[in-house]
């Protein structure tokens, strides 16, 4: 139980919002109008711009959704990434885009990036989806989004034969000038996604120092580190001291790996509260976290009641009562949803809502 | 592999095989572009449209595909999968325990209903065996039979019903296994089983192994996988493993950098080298083929060496897939020529 003096605090947001991408498809026709049209340019028929139209169309919809749904912060679903890991590497100087690879453990492809010459960054490649976003979206508030050097440098492969880390350091240098240009676009939160970390959690190092050269310069946005693919929490006290404002974890990932020997109710909101101290513990006062409570990966949809007293309560408690108390909490899911199919992705949306709801009412 | 296993009294019936000593066996990987017609049958039933016509396409193009294999100069047929929407959604379909989701993308501009496993998954009846009678009476050439593997059905939907992934891959070898059964005594003397998903997950390796064993151990036909686009180096050589005889891989999409991998410890199985990138307009050319069968002839003796495209050809438009083809067979004979 908390102390009359834990229970006074506060977390003072608590956010309900989807972590990247969002299905670019759905069953009704009026959902399938970027599949059209990129047909249609593949056989001939439609000139590339109507691509960009059907693009736009789509990320409307995106944004709809979340909004219909309630999310406070919006994405623009990533409707215009081929995936995450080529869409910003065709951005930048430097890179080739070579064959298909499977994107971990999914049933989806990228297209690997051979890092070939210097990389840079001649033009924006992300400010101006993101104005387009910001604009469809206002007055709800869209985060920027960008693959991390960690990610683009693990994923990519090395031709220069200068290795990983003077990759990453390289990336990060270019991606600083992308990120300048989002802030200048209004981007007031920018996500670097780093999924590749909860794999290689020996990176973890160089990411010091390649966030120190990614966000040099900034003056207002806030950054968040999201991780997803796998559990990042055992080494969270080693990413608490990066310039971010904000770290996010695949909580779903985390309980599924410490409740393999529990599996009554009570077992497993206990573990979460080990885990939701455990996170607390490291934080550098002031930090904010992303907690991706909802499976992304999975049409199974969550009872929102059991969720929230297994996945979001005991953290969200653990957090009240330590004394480096976070400010800010994003609920959402712990992958981006477009693995799933858009109704359920809808669905899970209604239910985030319903857990922030629950959770503000609690703990806001 | 040019000697057959002979197969055992009792077999339902003699089925074609490769000639004694064939070098370079050419082969497929199983799907051939759908032509126009077929998909506005298929899209025309999925509004409510008759059936019965769709099937009618479904067999005339299935003869029409095998009829193509022979001209092109094949040796080791497959049915093209004309009445597949795609390799696992299709089985789901067919067995007990599923139920199809709204369409997810999978990669590209490609989009697919992923299968949810909603209760005990079950064979209750052969799925793909009249389509292997079928085509093997259009032939007299041997018809490869063609299966999405346990792991991969497994991995590649949403589980809402099974308490691991072990478990549900485990209940799926099963179901395989008895589909396998049913393409044998049907006399299916080839058998490949897909899973593209075991590179995916080094850590379950071990897993798909063991799903593999309950689908081939003991089965009277020649075995065969067929992986792809996945990071080989974290498996290999363990890969060599999976109880089969055959891998047929997808070489040329990652500029055959798994045959500098496959030096690093020897590929000691028959491979199916895959000569062809099926995710690229361009027409490769004889010259480019044969540089890429004799890079394959570099780590395989001609002996277990088969030829085919990286994977399944339903990404290309008939005609690049018709003219891909050409030049693989004519590389192809070349090559032999020179053996």
């Amino acid at each position: 139980m908390p102390t009359p003096a834990e229970a006074g605090r506060r977390v003072d947001v608590i956010l309900a919002s989807i972590l990247n991408s969002y299905p670019r498809i759905g069953d009704r026709p009026a959902e399938q109008i970027l599949r059209r049209a990129l047909h249609g340019v593949d056989r001939g028929e439609l000139q590339p711009s109507e691509v960009a139209g059907a693009e736009d169309e789509m990320t409307r919809m995106a944004l709809r959704d979340q909004s219909e749904a309630g999310m406070d912060l919006l994405t623009d679903g990533q409707i215009r990434w081929h995936d995450p890991v080529s869409h910003v590497a065709r951005g930048l100087a430097g890179f080739r885009i070579e064959g298909l690879l499977r994107y971990f453990d999914t049933n989806t492809y990228y297209r690997q990036p051979a890092a070939a010459g210097p990389i840079g960054r001649e033009r924006p490649f992300l400010a101006e989806a993101y104005r387009f976003a910001s604009a469809a979206a206002a007055p709800r508030p869209v985060k920027g989004i960008v693959t991390g050097p960690i990610t683009l440098a693990r994923l990519s492969r090395d031709t220069r034969g200068r290795g990983m880390r003077d990759l990453a350091l390289e990336i990060a240098s270019a991606l600083n000038r992308e990120l300048l240009d989002l802030e200048a676009a209004g981007a007031a939160i920018i996500q670097v996604d780093e999924p590749v970390l909860a794999r290689f959690p020996e990176a973890a190092d160089l990411l010091r120092l390649a966030m120190r050269r990614l966000v040099a310069g900034l003056t207002s946005a806030r950054i968040i580190l999201a991780t997803s693919f796998g559990d990042a929490t055992p080494f969270s006290g080693d990413l608490a001291a990066l310039p971010v404002a904000m770290l996010g974890f695949d909580v779903v990932a985390a309980l599924d790996r410490m409740k393999t020997t529990a599996t009554a109710r009570e077992e497993i909101a206990a573990a979460a509260a080990g885990l939701g101290t455990r996170l607390a513990a490291g934080l550098v006062p002031g930090t904010g976290l992303l907690l991706g409570v909802i499976d992304g990966r999975n049409t199974r949809l969550e009872d929102p009641g059991e969720t929230y007293e297994q996945r979001v309560r005991p953290i969200l408690e653990a957090l009240r009562a330590s004394q480096r108390a976070t400010s800010e909490v994003h609920l959402a899911p712990n992958h981006g949803l477009e693995f799933l199919p858009r109704d359920t992705a809808r669905a899970k949306l209604s239910r985030l809502a319903a857990l922030r709801d629950r959770a503000r009412q609690e703990f806001a | 592999m040019s000697d057959i296993a002979p197969l055992a009294d009792g077999d339902a019936r003699e089925a074609p095989a490769l000639p004694a000593g064939l070098l370079l066996p050419l082969s497929t990987i199983g799907s051939f572009p759908k032509p126009e017609r077929l998909k506005r049958a298929r899209a025309e039933v999925s509004r409510g449209g008759d059936a019965e016509s769709l099937h009618a396409i479904e067999r005339e193009e299935t003869s029409a595909c095998l009829r193509l294999q022979e001209d092109l100069g094949l040796d080791l047929l497959v049915d093209g999968e004309m009445y597949r929407g795609d390799m696992t959604t299709y089985f789901a379909e067919n067995l007990e325990g599923f139920r199809i989701s709204g369409l997810v993308r999978s990669y590209g501009n490609r989009y697919y209903r992923k299968p949810v496993v909603v209760g005990e998954v079950r064979w209750s009846r052969p799925v793909t065996v009249e389509w292997f009678r079928y085509a093997s009476g259009q032939t007299r050439h041997p018809v490869k039979a063609i299966l999405t593997g346990p792991y991969t059905l497994m991995d590649w939907a949403f589980d809402e019903h099974y308490a691991s992934r072990e478990s549900l891959a485990l209940a799926l070898a099963d179901v395989v296994r008895q589909e396998c059964e049913a393409l044998v005594a049907a006399g299916a003397r080839y058998v490949q089983i897909d899973e593209p998903a075991v590179s995916v997950r080094p850590d379950e390796i071990d897993l798909a192994i063991r799903a593999m064993h309950r689908v081939t151990d003991g089965l009277r036909a020649r075995t065969i996988t067929h992986i792809c686009y996945g990071d080989f180096a974290a498996i290999y050589p363990r890969l060599l493993d999976l109880p089969v005889e055959q891998f047929t891989l997808e070489l040329s999409n990652s500029a055959l950098g798994l045959l500098d991998l496959f030096r690093t410890s020897p590929f000691t199985k028959e491979l199916g080298a895959g000569v062809l990138d099926v995710h690229h307009h361009a027409i490769e050319t004889v010259e480019v083929v044969k540089e890429r069968i004799r890079a394959a002839l570099g780590v395989v003796p001609a002996s277990r060496l088969w030829i085919n495209p990286d994977c399944g050809l339903k990404t290309r438009s008939p005609e690049e897939a018709e003219a891909k083809i050409r030049n693989m067979v004519a590389a192809t004979l070349e090559v032999r020529r020179s053996l």
